[in-house]
């Protein structure tokens, strides 16, 4: 069991993190407090030692995606999102490139995550498929696929 | 340029402080409402306790009685551990404590003593386990010289024991109480009580000379 202080450094450092996992998968913000608490109910209770803050980082990432998996797998949350409210969303969380938010969160679902770590967090291709349990050629192919439709909707050079 | 886009767009999503607030709240509320039941820490505590109740118990408990009678009759109750954790004496008093040593010790110390002339020690050794009561002989008459030249041995087992017990008799002398019951039914058990083994010993060569008689 984590100390009070832990668990509130943990929140600190990582509540951006999983919110925005949370923001590539659900696509709903309502469903992001559950998610939260779940995460980090989880690293309250997880018990093993960290070997470095990149490997915490990793675990945090790799439950947050695992939560979201687990919450889409309900029938009642299977419900896709119309085009309109993928925009409010978009609008909502990054009002200064809601055109940018929009194209990613169009994507299909495994091409999100993967761009969103790739490009942010800054994993190579060998790490994501690491972290996502995925073969190393998918994330190559999965990456390629997505900067190609990155490029179609929002222009530009897709090896940017 | 599309890199940068993304990172822009995403660096823009943060977690505001009243989710965050609203996640601790609940953390910590479920974190002091449950705290999970030390397992570990009772079964390593009950199992220790467990060693330590045995291991005392185990000491205290004698599997072995070593009977040394001659004028004077001492019995050594022996543990497990082949030390002696309580000793019973008859028609003598122990000036030297014996208590803890190891058996050899203590029955050397005692062949050593005023009690014991060493003339015609008789030791008994009784227990349940009659391989035991063999290799504790063994180990007797190998360990001092006075043990290998001043003694005789034999076994018993350990209902003897608890006889001898009943009969407030060493456990040595009341073997040779049976035997001499043997060679004269008429002995009593009063007779036997009041006699030294030195006595017993007598009547017994006594008894194989009326008996050789009577054969031959």
């Amino acid at each position: 069991m984590r100390t009070e202080e832990d668990i509130r450094m943990c929140v600190e450092q990582y509540a951006d993190t999983v919110r925005r996992i949370c923001v590539v998968n659900l696509k709903n913000e309502a469903d992001t407090d559950d998610i939260f608490q779940n995460v980090f109910l989880k690293y309250a209770q997880y018990e093993a030692d960290f070997t470095s803050e990149e490997h915490k980082k990793a675990w945090i990432i790799k439950v947050t995606e695992n939560a979201c998996k687990d919450f889409l797998k309900s029938f009642f949350n299977k419900n896709r999102i119309s085009l309109d409210e993928i925009k409010e969303m978009a609008a909502s969380v990054s009002p200064s490139h809601p055109e940018v938010m929009e194209a990613v969160l169009q994507l299909p679902e495994s091409y999100r995550n993967a761009i969103y770590l790739f490009y942010y967090e800054g994993y190579s291709a060998v790490e994501i498929a690491k972290l996502l349990k995925k073969n190393v050629n998918t994330i190559y192919t999965t990456l390629d696929r997505a900067k190609k439709q990155l490029k179609e909707r929002l222009g530009g050079d897709e090896d940017d | 340029m599309t890199e940068n886009k993304i990172k822009e767009a995403f660096q823009e999503i943060k977690a505001d402080d009243t989710l965050k607030q609203h996640t601790l709240d609940t953390i910590l509320s479920k974190q002091t409402k449950k705290k999970p039941f030390p397992t570990k820490l009772v079964l390593t505590t009950a199992l220790l306790l467990l060693t330590a109740v045995g291991g005392i118990f185990s000491y205290t408990v004698p599997v072995y009685a070593i009977s040394l009678d001659e004028d004077a009759s001492v019995e050594l109750h022996v543990n497990m551990y082949q030390k002696v954790v309580s000793v019973s004496t008859y028609d003598t008093t122990l000036t030297t404590s014996v208590n803890n040593m190891g058996y050899t010790e203590a029955v050397t110390t005692l062949l050593d003593s005023d009690l014991f002339s060493n003339s015609n020690v008789v030791i008994t050794v009784a227990g349940n386990n009659e391989e035991g009561c063999q290799k504790m002989i063994q180990n007797l008459q190998h360990c001092s010289n006075t043990c290998m030249a001043n003694a005789s041995y034999n076994t018993a087992d350990s209902e003897m024991i608890a006889q001898a017990k009943e009969c407030d008799m060493s456990l040595g002398k009341y073997k040779m109480y049976l035997i001499l019951k043997e060679m004269d039914p008429t002995i009593t058990l009063e007779e036997a009580q009041n006699m030294t083994m030195q006595e017993m010993h007598q009547r017994m060569g006594k008894e194989m000379g009326k008996m050789m008689k009577e054969s031959g």
